[in-house]
């Protein structure tokens, strides 16, 4: 023990608590190199967060955002903030670029050129025309044909409007100011996410309450809205069962022995599970915690079975009745293990984490119970007869009279019941439904993915290529592909680099065809002498063009004058080849963009679908588990019991499954993976109770007091499980609800025939 | 007796009538304040590197609310969107800081209220049915960057306007065939829909 206190002291004084929901993915199947573009995506999309401060007027929105900018500042949480668009800035940086201006040509410019190269005059026209096409006139000068001029406004940042540089959109009768922030970390500690959600509440609060309105979204606020929620069910969970577990305790044996002994054996679990979970993985997951927080139920089981052993004697002899109830405990604890491993085996970090904490939490609370207990226990006297003990014998004796009397229209209707149960039972693998993130928060997302494209969505290519040029041409057809997408309404925009960078071949092609259609045919000089441009400034512009006929500028270069965003686009050469990332905003239409796949050197990454696939794989796998779990039990039982009585024991937990799964079916409940998890559960403690049962012989009162108390405790623990918002943890508990509720009632038919 | 003197001219001040102070009132009294305009339009571009000017006409509307919509007809049909939060045009939406929108709505709408706040005006005003002639120049820090200074001349409608560039580029609008219509087009008003969507 003091041991456990020593390490629990090193091990946790450093950060173990694991918040993000991505942890408890499996490492991706896919290629190494795919996982390494999804790690990085991801901890960039888990960074950011995008705040919308609305206004009824945009210089209101500005002011506001100014004060939220100045709040976000303070707290410290944020590594980057940015309000105000540096355009000045920019256009410095793009100004840069300007001798490769012939080269730089907008893939839009080319196909004009390419198709109808006197369109451009029209559209020049136009803009110089336009009594606010005051930069256009500005630039005529230096580029008489405003090719650079195309090419900066398609680079610069949202084609938003700027109020006091700050970018303000207009949407839904409001004024929106754009605030873009990022966090410290990928992964939050909990304190932090804490703050993050307190700070987006409180002002929220605070804009709606001088009448504007805040938005926001990203990765994030989900984390720390989910975090939230757990934390808060985590204590319900505990405190409702912690209670009612200890007033049902005193209720019962009228001391506070069995009390404090029942909280040493959960306490002694639970830290020595907490310990070893942290050592072997780093840090323990949140919902591992969720999970965990229910094995106070189970552990309870083995305190509970040896402290009713004692009703009724007046001179208790702790160790002969442990030597009594010993192989009952032991195979129980060996059956838990059992199912405990199952778990183990699955790819998922999270399940495993859940295993290894269950598993050795149980182990410790059986050693406690079988070590300790005894010698605490000495003295110890239940000789009482507790309230409750006359009920759990009218259970124990007429409810299986009751079912032995009726058990053909019982058993008729029992099968109806779990046959249509299970008819009705439809798996739900998809990840988003399985996540349940915060409505309000969902919701605002999509408005505000309606009302801008700032943040790119989950689902990204990957493009790469044997060579530079191999990796510019796979990615060349891809954006073309994608901007008949976008104009067939497939998604709202996206970014790539071939976008803005020509590669080689392409900045040569844009060179031949400005000399082709416009310097080499007279058509640049007729237009500018049209315009009314002196003949010097003709012919200089001339031989600035023939001057340029060699100027390549290259991706480093290009890179280096981009923003951030765009840089991170690029994932750069190496042995293997080159690649990068096409980003996507507002996908509506998944299967078009995903069916862009068979192009060559593209991979459609979508993380969400995949790893919903992977679920429905395991679930399908799981349920292979449970059955073999069943028959591991089973034969086990039959070499130690004979199969009468080991189809006897099993068919407790066999009914429990069975009812769970109906009952799922009846009530249209979700049906997952993680239900099939639950039932291995049902499985260790329903075989559990026959055990108990079976091995009773003369105590049947006894074990039938410890039987109810310990399904009792249990319920008291799963059946708060079922009350959360977390689908996940929800039909965990209420799986293991039903699933105990069976078992209880089936129970007492074990070895009922024997005796009655 | 100094003393006395300076009191005298300075009690004297608010009485003198001042060369350059512009009697606002008395021009916002004669222009027809009504909500919609709508005329044709000639420009005049002069820009330094060219030697002639650059010129266009067509149709526009202003509206009060909604904002004001530009069709250049000739030389080359184009369109241009605007109000005080937004600017499309033909080639989509444009990158120019909105305060400039808003101006340009301001000035089409001889709205000085809007105008007060953005320039210094001075200007002349006559008796009786005498057009009147304002000159603004920018007192804010994004204006002063691209205007010199901005001429207004009308009577009861806003006859011409000119836009001087700090870089010497200069716009000269003439207005022609004002009419005020009571309500839009259904054409007119889907047109000034587009500016409410996103």
């Amino acid at each position: 023990m003091l041991l456990l206190s020593y390490l629990g002291w090193r091990i946790l004084s450093k950060p173990w608590l694991e918040t993000s929901f991505l942890a408890l993915l499996p490492r991706s199947e896919q290629q190494p190199q795919l996982a390494e573009v999804i790690q990085r995506q991801q901890y960039l999309l888990n960074r950011k967060v995008v705040w919308l401060i609305g206004a009824s007027d945009p210089e209101q929105a500005v002011a506001e955002a100014k004060q939220l900018h100045q709040r976000l500042q303070q707290t410290g949480l944020f590594a980057k903030l940015t309000l105000t668009v540096p355009t000045q800035q920019f256009a410095q940086r793009y100004q840069q670029l300007f001798n490769y201006r012939y080269q730089l040509l907008t893939p839009e410019l080319s196909t004009l050129l390419a198709n109808d190269p006197k369109a451009l005059i029209a559209q020049n026209l136009g803009l110089l025309n336009s009594p606010l096409g005051q930069l256009e006139a500005l630039s005529l000068a230096q580029d008489p044909l405003l090719l650079f001029s195309r090419y900066q406004r398609q680079q610069l940042p949202l084609a938003l409007n700027l109020v006091q540089e700050v970018p303000v959109i207009q949407a839904q009768q409001r004024a929106w100011a754009i605030l873009q922030s990022e966090l410290h970390d990928g992964h939050l500690q909990l304190d932090k996410l804490e703050a993050l959600q307190q700070l987006w509440q409180s002002t929220q609060q605070t804009m709606r309450r001088n009448g504007g309105e805040l938005l926001a979204t990203g990765l994030p606020l989900f984390t720390a809205a989910g975090a939230a929620s757990a934390k808060q069910e985590i204590s319900t969970v505990g405190l409702g069962s912690s209670i009612g577990i200890l007033l049902l305790l005193w209720w019962t044996f009228h001391s506070v022995r069995p009390l404090l002994l029942s909280s040493l054996a959960i306490a002694s679990g639970l830290g020595a599970a907490l310990v070893v979970s942290v050592w072997v993985f780093g840090k323990v997951h949140i919902l591992t915690l969720v999970f965990g927080a229910s094995l106070i139920g189970v552990a309870d089981d083995y305190a509970q079975h040896l402290l009713c052993d004692s009703l009724g004697e007046r001179q208790w002899q702790p160790y002969k009745s442990l030597r009594a109830i010993l192989p009952a405990l032991s195979f129980g604890l060996i059956s838990n293990l059992l199912s405990y491993a199952g778990l183990g085996f699955s790819p998922f970090p999270g399940l495993q984490e859940v295993a290894l904490f269950s598993a050795v939490g149980l182990l410790v609370a059986w050693l406690t119970v079988v070590m300790v207990f005894p010698v605490l226990l000495t003295g110890f006297n239940f000789s009482h007869q507790p309230t409750i003990l006359r009920l759990t014998q009218l259970w124990e004796q007429r409810w299986p009279q009751y079912l032995l009397q009726q058990w053909r229209k019982l058993s008729l209707l029992a099968l109806a019941f779990i046959s249509t149960g299970i008819y009705q039972l439809s798996p739900q693998d998809d990840v988003r439904l399985l996540q349940s993130p915060d409505q309000q928060l969902a919701a605002m997302a999509d408005n505000i993915k309606q009302l801008l494209p700032v943040l790119p969505d989950s689902q990204f290519f990957w493009v790469s290529g044997q060579t530079m040029s191999d990796w510019f041409q796979n990615e060349a057809r891809l954006v073309a592909a994608l901007r008949t997408l976008k104009q067939q309404g497939a998604l709202s925009d996206f970014q790539s680099i071939s976008q803005y960078w020509p590669d080689r071949q392409k900045q040569q092609d844009n060179y031949q065809l400005l000399k082709q259609h416009w310097y080499a045919n007279g058509q640049l000089a007729s237009y500018m002498q049209d315009l009314g441009f002196a003949k010097a400034s003709i012919k200089k512009e001339l031989q600035q063009f023939a001057a340029a006929q060699a100027h390549y500028l290259s991706l480093e270069q290009w890179l280096a004058n981009s923003d951030e965003a765009k840089q991170a686009l690029w994932l750069g050469c190496q042995q293997q080849g080159c690649q990068s990332i096409i980003s996507l905003n507002a996908v509506k239409q998944i299967p078009a963009l995903a069916a862009l796949s068979q192009l060559p050197g593209v991979v459609w990454v979508d993380q969400v679908q995949s790893v919903s696939e992977l679920f429905a794989r395991y679930r399908a796998r799981a349920s292979l588990l449970l059955a073999m779990a069943f028959t591991l039990a089973t034969c086990c039982l039959c070499l130690k019991f004979g199969w009468r009585q080991a189809l006897a024991v099993i068919s407790v937990p066999s009914a429990a499954v069975l009812m769970a799964l109906a009952c799922l079916g009846w009530g249209q409940q979700l049906f997952s993976l993680f239900n099939l998890f639950a039932l291995l559960l049902v499985l260790g403690i329903g075989i559990d109770y026959g055990l108990f049962f079976l091995e009773a012989g003369e105590r049947r009162a006894n074990t039938s007091l410890g039987v109810t108390l310990s399904a009792l405790t249990t319920l008291l623990a799963f059946g708060l499980l079922a009350l959360s918002k977390t689908q996940i943890v929800h039909a965990f508990g209420f799986t293991v609800t039903v699933g105990i509720i069976t078992s209880l009632l089936c129970a007492p038919l074990v070895g009922f025939r024997k005796l009655g | 007796m100094a003393k006395w003197l300076l009191l005298a001219v300075l009690l004297c001040v608010p009485l003198l009538p001042c060369a350059n102070e512009v009697n606002l009132q008395a021009i916002e009294q004669r222009l027809m304040n009504a909500p919609i305009t709508q005329g044709n339009f000639s420009q005049r571009k002069f820009l330094k590197v060219l030697h002639n000017p650059l010129l266009s006409s067509g149709r526009f509307i202003y509206h009060q609310q909604q904002g004001v919509l530009w069709q250049t007809q000739v030389p080359v049909a184009s369109m241009l969107l605007l109000n005080d939060n937004r600017l499309i045009s033909t080639e989509g939406e444009q990158d120019l800081p909105v305060a400039v929108a808003k101006v340009f709505k301001a000035l089409l709408g001889a709205n000085f209220q809007a105008l007060a706040p953005e320039f210094t005006m001075v200007g002349q005003v006559g008796n009786g049915q005498q057009p009147w002639q304002l000159n603004l120049t920018p007192k804010t820090d994004l204006l002063k960057k691209m205007f010199a200074n901005i001429q207004l001349n009308g009577d009861s409608e806003l006859r011409q306007l000119t836009l001087v560039e700090v870089n010497g580029n200069r716009t000269e609008l003439l207005f022609s065939a004002l009419e005020h219509p009571t309500v839009l087009t259904s054409a007119q008003l889907a047109d000034f829909a587009r500016l409410s969507h996103p």
